[in-house]
């Protein structure tokens, strides 16, 4: 997708921690995670439930909630690390350079509001609408509603001029995340962060949403780090590939390679784990659980639930290095 | 918005069963307490006669069997006729348009205080959860909602009026410093004849009155205010609007307040509940001549017609209110109707 826009580095997140302090210890959700994403890419992020992928987007927005913090790495955007922005030139990149979009479009939009104003008041932080008082004159007000349902009709919102007035309990699942990509759009940022934008929708509605946010990235260029549990999204939607486990990457490379041929025992383990239409064999699951963030061993923090375990996976972390020349694979195991 | 009109109508009918189930109970409840107004007036005055007792009573229609007493005072009621104040035999709804609007302004101003002083304090309170302000607040509001009115008031007394000597301690005006009549709510009045001196007056009397009045409201406020914005805070499109770019403080007051605000609207309705009952402690502590007093005075001398029409007006104003709530409701919160 987008091929030809030149493969300049937008994002380059380079060695990104992030705690969260409990009474139990340091949950360490992200643990040095490696990003480089080109303009116009589409990158997926893969794991289960509490793996650090959501907490991986939200340390790069700096949102993580409080107590939540990164500890350590940078994030370099148009050649600014954002860790050391101070927090109104942040302010600045949320929303007009890198733009967000969550889970659950039923939550994630204020009820209060009428989505109208939600979709306006992006263009109004960011300068693009005159704000308070100077956005109550007839002009600036007919050119909001001008504005606001240009995007509403760009995200396939049938009739924008009558429906930007209603609130969004009165939307369906999938016009509500339509909207809040219309939101996320509106300042057309330079990447778009989404995390799981499908879960929470019906299947059908779910291949329409993706569609149309493949649709923007062909025809703005914006680059899309996507976040999913569900691999078969990853594999329609994106590229390159980075599963991650118990908040590291473990393996990372063009999605082609990493389904047909995985190398991580996790990343097989995953795709074992994945129902096939007319296959009538019983599914193969990871044994074991997700280990405790809070109490990380020396050792691999996949090593008590592997296929391929060695003595040394129990001593020491392995790396992240490169095989095949394509991609990089974290693992003792692996073959070089 | 043709249809929240017609509601709005349902609403305003549907408070004559209300009205009419009031007027019914109280007139039993009154009933119902030893000894009659003759009673009391012949304890004050002493000497009289068992004929001049029986004549009073049937001047006053209280020789008649109860339900006939009833249905006379409905019939009053349905034609507007309060009645005639015992004791003092001037029209009730002259008695309570004189005192209503002492009543309202004390009421007003106890719920702009509440608010002023609850809203800051729980958002403040939930922003910092767990720190010194949240910690400090949450005790006094405690305490607020723990402390009787009537003790509150005397201690503001004592240490306003007495000691530090800032504030009257009580009544609603000093002597020559009532503005001219418009509205009969003093602060208004000054404000409409720019007359400053008697708006800074008025405003010196309703000080300690409306602070002790509004202080359990303040307190309930807050802790609701905090709560449930402590929940807000939490939700996804505050998340969502500092992803936006949104500055805090806009994500504060805009997105997560404007909704906080939907559950502390119907507890502040029911509140306006104890601003009206807590009146009758308030005026009478800080000599307020306002319709709590005139309830208070009505009841010790068993005065039927006035206590009647005094609670009627309290229970029509509770039910202006809540529908003032729900109206309020609806309009912060999009997913109702009334």
């Amino acid at each position: 997708m987008a091929t030809g826009m030149g493969t300049q580095t937008v994002l380059q997140v380079s060695g990104l921690s992030t705690i969260y302090p409990t009474p139990r210890g340091n949950v360490e959700a992200v643990r040095g995670v490696d990003l480089a994403l080109d303009e116009g890419d589409v990158l997926a992020i893969v794991g289960e439930s509490g793996c650090g992928k959501s907490a991986c987007l939200l340390s790069i927005m700096r949102l993580v909630p409080h107590p939540g913090r990164v500890i350590a790495g940078s994030v370099m955007f148009q050649g600014r690390d954002l860790m050391k922005l101070g927090a109104r030139d942040m302010r600045e990149v949320r929303g007009r350079d890198i733009a967000m979009v969550f889970q659950d479009p039923m939550t994630t939009l204020n009820p209060a509001f009428r989505v109208g104003d939600q979709i306006a008041e992006s263009l109004r932080v960011h300068g693009l609408l005159p704000g308070f008082p100077a956005s109550l004159a007839r002009r600036s007000r007919a050119r909001e509603r001008e504005m606001v349902t240009e995007l509403m009709r760009q995200v396939g919102i049938p009739s924008p001029e009558t429906r930007h007035l209603e609130y969004p309990h009165q939307f369906s699942g999938g016009m509500q995340q339509r909207i809040l990509i219309a939101i996320a759009l509106a300042c057309k940022p330079r990447v778009l962060l989404a995390d799981e934008p499908t879960t929470a929708l019906d299947v059908t509605i779910q291949a329409q949403v993706l569609e149309l946010m493949r649709e923007i990235n062909e025809t703005t260029g914006t680059a899309i780090v996507l976040v999913t549990h569900d691999l078969a999204i990853a594999a329609e939607f994106c590229r390159e590939v980075a599963v991650m486990y118990a908040g590291q990457i473990v393996e990372q490379g063009p999605i082609d390679a990493v389904l047909e041929d995985p190398v991580h025992p996790y990343t097989r383990g995953l795709l074992r784990s994945i129902p096939r239409l007319g296959e009538r064999k019983p599914l193969t699951p990871i044994m074991g659980e997700v280990p405790d963030l809070a109490a990380l061993g020396p050792g691999c923090s996949f090593a008590p639930r592997c296929e391929a375990r060695r003595p040394c996976c129990d001593i020491s972390q392995p790396e992240l290095v490169a095989v095949d020349g394509r991609r990089l694979v974290r693992c003792h195991a692996r073959r070089d | 918005m043709r249809r929240m009109h017609v509601q709005i109508l349902e609403r305003v009918l549907a408070t004559i069963p209300i009205a009419l189930g009031v007027a019914i109970a109280v007139f039993i409840f009154m009933r119902l307490m030893p000894g009659d107004p003759v009673d009391i007036m012949i304890g004050e005055a002493g000497g009289v006669t068992q004929e001049e007792i029986t004549t009073l009573k049937a001047e006053l229609g209280l020789d008649k069997s109860l339900p006939v007493q009833l249905g006379k005072y409905l019939a009053g009621l349905a034609r507007g006729d309060l009645g005639y104040s015992i004791p003092s035999s001037r029209p009730v709804a002259e008695v309570i348009r004189e005192a209503l609007p002492a009543t309202i302004e004390l009421a007003l101003y106890s719920l702009l205080f509440a608010l002023v002083v609850a809203v800051p304090i729980g958002v403040i309170s939930a922003l910092r959860q767990r720190s010194f302000i949240d910690r400090t607040s949450m005790a006094a509001s405690f305490l607020g909602i723990s402390m009787p009115a009537f003790w509150l008031g005397i201690l503001g007394i004592i240490v306003f009026s007495l000691n530090l000597g800032w504030l009257p301690t009580s009544g609603r005006t000093t002597y020559g410093f009532e503005p001219a009549t418009i509205t009969r709510l003093f602060t208004v009045d000054a404000v409409l004849t720019g007359n400053m001196p008697a708006l800074w007056d008025a405003l010196k009397h309703l000080a300690l009155p409306a602070a002790t009045l509004g202080a359990g409201v303040a307190a309930v406020v807050a802790r609701v205010v905090r709560s449930s914005m402590l929940e807000v805070l939490r939700a996804d499109y505050v998340l969502f609007a500092r992803a936006k770019g949104v500055a805090e403080r806009a994500v504060t007051v805009r997105h997560a307040l404007r909704n906080a605000l939907i559950p502390t609207v119907t507890v502040v309705g029911l509140q306006v509940g104890t601003l009206l009952g807590g009146n009758m402690i308030v005026e009478t502590v800080f000599g307020w001549p306002g319709l709590g007093r005139v309830v208070v005075d009505a009841i010790f001398s068993r005065d039927y017609p006035l206590v009647q029409a005094a609670v009627m007006v309290y229970a029509l104003t509770f039910v202006v209110v809540n529908l003032a709530t729900d109206v309020l409701y609806t309009y912060l919160n999009p997913k109702m109707t009334l």
